[in-house]
C-alpha cells in the first residue's frame, strides 16, 4: 500500500512537481557547472601534459646573510650591493642531468632582477632591422648637424651633445644574446615563436656557436659557417663611450632560425625587441662572456626540461632528494610558464565554476530545505491521518523520502540531459569571452604618436612591444560527462533529499497523532 | 475488550479531564459516549484509540497495557477511528481512502455503507458530507479492526443519513462481533445504544438516563479545560 499511496501522491500532487521542477534547476544548474568545472581541469591537464615538462632550480637569496652580499663601486656614477652567495652554475645542471634520468634539456633564466647580476649581453657594431633607435639617432644626427651651443636650452645640448650622440649609437642601437643550451628544446622554439630554418640547432656540447635569423644575416652579410665576435661591454658602458669593449667571444653560425609570424616593427620598437635581429649562442659561451664581464657565470633559476611530461613530479622529487644540493639555497618549482598565459582564462573558468558550485550548492540546500519543510508542513494533515490509521511514523517517513528521491531522480535524469546540451555552450562562451583571439595588430604611427601625446605610456609601451605568439588557450573546452561528476551531483542531491526530510518530518512525528491532527483542523 | 483502570488524563494539571476513570467496553456491543460538546469526552475516544498517552492509569486491550504493548502497534491491530470531520485523503479516490488501511477487499465495505457504484472512482472532495462520512465509515469497516471508535458520526449529518450510519455502526457491533464506541451529544442517538456511558465532571456514569435527558442535553456539564484542544 505505501507504494501505492507514494504513486497517488506523486501523480496527483501540484506540489510535488513544483519540487520536481526546483530540483531540475537547481541540480541543472550545479551539474552544467561541474561539467564545466571538469572540463577546465582536464584542459589545464591537457596543457600541463603539452607543454608542462619543465621546472624550475631556483636559488634563494638569503638576505639575512652579510657574507652573501657585496657592496660595489663600479665606478663614480655606478654602486650596488650585490648577491655574491649561492647560484645555479652550469656545472650543478650537468650533474642533475647526468645523476638523474629523464631530463632532456636545461635552459638559463634570461629574466632579469634584482638577484640576477648578469649583465645584459648587449650586441653592439651589427647592422639591424631598424627600429625606434635608428630612428632616434637619425633626429639626433640632423639636429646636431644644425644646431650651436646657445641655440637651444643648456638641458637639451645636453642631451644632444657629441659624446652622448656617440654613446647612444653605440649602445641603444644593439640588440641582445641569449645563451641556451639545447635550443630545440628552448621555450622559444616548443612554444612557436621560433623555427629552425636551416643549419642545425644548439646543443649542449657546442661551444662558440651561434644561430641569427636569415634577415640578420643577409644585413651584415653573413651565413653559416661564418665567425662573429660576440662583444661583452661593461655595466656603465650606456654611459661612456670611451670604455670600450671588455672582451669578446667569437661564434660561428651553425643555424638560421626565423620567428614563426610576421612582427610588426615601427620606429617607436626597440631594436633589441625586434625578434630578427636576435642572436643565440651555446650556453658555455654566455657563461663565459658573463665571467668576462666579472660576473660569477651563474644564474637565479634554471629550467630543466624532462623527456615524458608526466614525469615532471617524480624528477623534480628525485632533484630535491639530491644530498649534495643545499635545500637552504636552492628549491625546486612547478613551472608552467610556458603555458601560463593559455591556461589563465581556464584557471578563471574553473575558479568561477568552483564558486558557482559552491554558492547554488548552498543556496540551493537552503532553498530545498524551506520548500520541502513548507511541503511537509501542508501535508502534516495528512501525516496525522496515517499515523491515526495506524501507519507508523517509520513508514510514513520512507514514504515521504522515496516520493522526494523519485522526484529528485526524475530532476537529476532531466538536468543530465540539459547540462550536457548547456555545458558545452556555457564553457566555450565563458573561454571566447576571457580569451578573445585577437589578430596580431601592427599600430600606425599616428597611433603611437597620439598616445605619446596623451602620455598614456602603458598604452605605447604595448603598441612597440613585440607580439610573441606563444601558446594559446584550446578553441573549446571539451565537455564529456564523467561517472564521477553523475556520481557525486547524484549522491549530494540524494543525501540533501534525505537531510531535509528527515529534518522536516521529524518533529511532526515526534508529536502524538492527535496534536498534529488538531493542529491542522 | 478494551477497559481503563483509575486513567487520568490532562492538558493541564490543574484542570483534569479524566480521573480515576475505571470503565469498561466489550465486543459486539454499541457503545454510546454522551457528553455536552466539547466537554473532554472525544479524549476519552483519543485515549482508548492510542492516540494520546494517559497521565496516569492504565487501558488494557484483552487484558494487556496498550502502552506496554505500543501505541503505534494498537492503532495498527485493534482499533480503527471513524472522524467527525472524516479525514479523508483530499488526493484519492473513494476506493482509494478506503484502501488505505483495507484487510478486506474495498468494495465490500463499500457496498455495505450503500455508497453508489458509481462514485467509487470519484475524488473524495467532490462528495457530499453524508457521502465522506460513509467513505469514513467503510474505511474503517475495511480495515477489519475489532474496535470502531467514532466521533460524533452523525454530527454533520441529516437525520436519514444520521441513521443510515447508525444502523450501519449498529450491524458491525451485532452481526460481526465488533466492539463499537460511539462519542455523540445527541440523546437520540445514544438511545440506539446497547450502553451508554454520561460524562460529567471528570467521570463516567452508566445507565438508562431515561427520556428526560432526551430533551435536556444541555444540562450535561461542559468542560472547558478541553474545549480548544479537542477539534477533530
Amino acid at each position: 500500500m505505501a507504494k501505492k499511496r507514494i504513486f497517488l501522491s506523486l501523480i496527483r500532487k501540484k506540489s510535488n512537481w513544483f519540487m520536481c521542477l526546483l530540483m531540475a534547476i537547481l541540480a541543472t544548474l550545479v551539474f552544467t557547472g561541474a561539467l564545466v568545472w571538469q572540463a577546465s581541469s582536464q584542459s589545464i591537464k591537457e596543457l600541463e601534459k603539452t607543454y608542462g615538462s619543465s621546472f624550475k632550480l631556483a636559488a634563494y637569496a638569503d638576505r639575512s646573510n652579510p657574507d652573501f652580499w657585496e657592496y660595489k663601486i663600479f665606478d663614480e656614477n655606478y654602486s650596488a650591493n650585490i648577491y655574491i652567495g649561492p647560484r645555479v652554475s652550469l656545472e650543478m645542471l650537468e650533474r642533475i642531468s647526468g645523476e638523474i634520468d629523464g631530463i632532456a634539456n636545461y635552459e638559463w633564466e634570461d629574466k632579469t632582477d634584482l638577484m640576477n647580476n648578469s649583465v645584459a649581453l648587449v650586441q653592439m657594431g651589427f647592422q639591424l632591422v631598424p627600429g625606434f633607435s635608428a630612428s632616434d639617432l637619425k633626429f639626433r644626427e640632423e639636429r646636431y648637424k644644425q644646431w650651436k651651443k646657445g641655440d637651444i636650452s643648456d638641458q637639451d645640448w645636453q642631451m644632444y651633445d657629441e659624446q652622448h650622440y656617440k654613446n647612444s649609437k653605440y649602445h641603444i642601437y644593439a640588440t641582445d644574446a641569449y645563451g641556451l643550451n639545447n635550443s630545440q628544446y628552448s621555450t622559444y622554439f616548443c612554444n612557436g615563436t621560433f623555427r629552425l630554418v636551416s643549419g642545425r640547432h644548439i646543443s649542449p656540447s657546442d661551444y662558440h656557436v651561434a644561430m641569427v635569423t636569415p634577415t640578420f644575416a643577409k644585413l651584415n652579410g653573413l651565413k653559416i659557417g661564418d665567425t662573429i665576435p660576440l662583444m661583452v661591454s661593461p655595466l656603465n658602458a650606456s654611459t661612456s663611450f670611451d670604455a670600450g669593449v671588455l672582451g669578446t667571444v667569437d661564434a660561428v653560425i651553425i643555424g638560421m632560425f626565423e620567428p614563426t609570424y610576421e612582427q610588426p616593427v615601427n620606429e617607436y620598437t626597440s631594436e633589441d625587441d625586434i625578434l630578427n635581429n636576435w642572436i643565440l649562442t651555446d650556453l658555455k659561451s654566455y657563461s663565459e662572456m658573463e665571467k668576462i664581464a666579472g660576473w660569477s657565470g651563474k644564474t637565479n633559476r634554471a629550467f630543466i626540461y624532462v623527456d615524458d611530461p608526466s614525469m615532471v613530479g617524480d624528477i623534480m622529487e628525485q632533484v630535491k632528494q639530491l644530498d649534495w644540493l643545499d635545500k637552504r639555497y636552492y628549491g625546486v618549482e612547478k613551472d608552467d610558464s610556458s603555458y601560463h598565459e593559455a591556461a589563465a582564462p581556464i584557471r578563471t573558468i574553473r575558479l568561477a565554476m568552483g564558486a558557482g558550485i559552491a554558492v547554488l550548492a548552498a543556496s540551493g540546500a537552503a532553498l530545498m530545505y524551506l520548500v520541502l519543510k513548507h511541503n511537509i508542513a501542508r501535508r502534516e494533515r495528512e501525516t496525522g491521518i496515517l499515523m491515526a490509521l495506524g501507519i507508523t511514523g517509520k513508514s510514513i517517513k520512507r514514504q515521504l523520502l522515496a516520493e522526494n528521491l523519485i522526484l529528485g531522480g526524475i530532476a537529476f535524469l532531466l538536468a543530465l540531459g540539459i547540462a550536457n546540451a548547456a555545458a558545452p555552450i556555457l564553457g566555450d562562451s565563458l573561454l571566447h569571452t576571457l580569451s578573445p583571439r585577437e589578430e596580431m595588430q601592427e599600430y600606425t604611427k599616428e597611433e603611437i604618436e597620439a598616445a605619446i601625446s596623451r602620455q598614456d605610456y602603458e598604452a605605447c609601451e604595448k603598441m612597440t612591444a613585440p607580439q610573441t605568439k606563444g601558446i594559446e588557450p584550446p578553441d573549446t573546452l571539451s565537455v564529456h560527462t564523467s561517472l564521477f561528476c553523475i556520481l557525486i551531483t547524484g549522491f549530494g542531491m540524494a543525501l540533501l533529499i534525505c537531510l531535509c526530510v528527515n529534518e522536516a518530518l521529524g518533529k511532526t512525528l515526534r508529536l502524538e497523532p492527535s496534536q498534529v491532527l488538531s493542529m491542522v483542523t | 475488550m478494551i477497559q481503563t483502570e483509575n486513567l487520568t488524563f490532562y492538558y493541564n494539571e490543574s484542570k483534569k479531564i479524566l480521573e480515576d476513570v475505571n470503565i469498561s467496553f466489550e465486543k459486539g456491543n454499541l457503545y454510546a459516549i454522551l457528553g455536552a460538546s466539547g466537554c473532554g469526552k472525544s479524549t476519552m475516544l483519543s485515549l482508548l484509540g492510542g492516540l494520546l498517552m494517559p497521565k496516569s492509569g492504565k487501558i488494557l486491550y484483552e487484558g494487556e497495557d496498550i502502552t506496554a504493548y505500543g501505541l503505534d502497534r494498537h492503532r495498527q491491530d485493534h482499533v480503527a477511528f471513524i472522524f467527525q470531520g472524516y479525514n479523508l485523503i483530499e488526493y484519492m479516490t473513494v476506493e482509494e481512502n478506503v484502501a488505505l488501511t483495507a484487510k478486506q477487499p474495498p468494495e465490500t465495505a463499500l457496498q455495505k455503507v450503500g455508497l453508489e457504484k458509481e462514485l467509487w472512482k470519484h475524488n473524495v472532495l467532490k462528495l457530499s458530507g453524508g457521502q465522506q462520512q460513509r467513505v469514513a465509515i467503510a474505511r474503517a469497516l475495511a480495515s477489519d479492526k475489532p474496535i470502531l471508535l467514532a466521533d460524533e458520526p452523525t454530527g454533520n449529518l441529516d437525520e436519514d443519513s444520521a441513521q443510515a450510519i447508525l444502523n450501519i455502526l449498529s450491524k458491525s457491533a451485532h452481526d460481526e462481533g465488533r466492539c463499537v464506541i460511539m462519542v455523540t451529544h445527541s440523546m437520540a442517538l445514544a438511545a440506539e445504544a446497547d450502553e451508554i456511558y454520561r460524562y460529567t465532571n471528570t467521570k463516567f456514569q452508566q445507565g438508562d438516563f431515561g427520556p428526560a435527558l432526551l430533551t435536556n442535553t444541555e444540562n450535561l456539564l461542559e468542560n472547558p479545560a478541553v474545549q480548544e484542544r479537542e477539534s477533530w
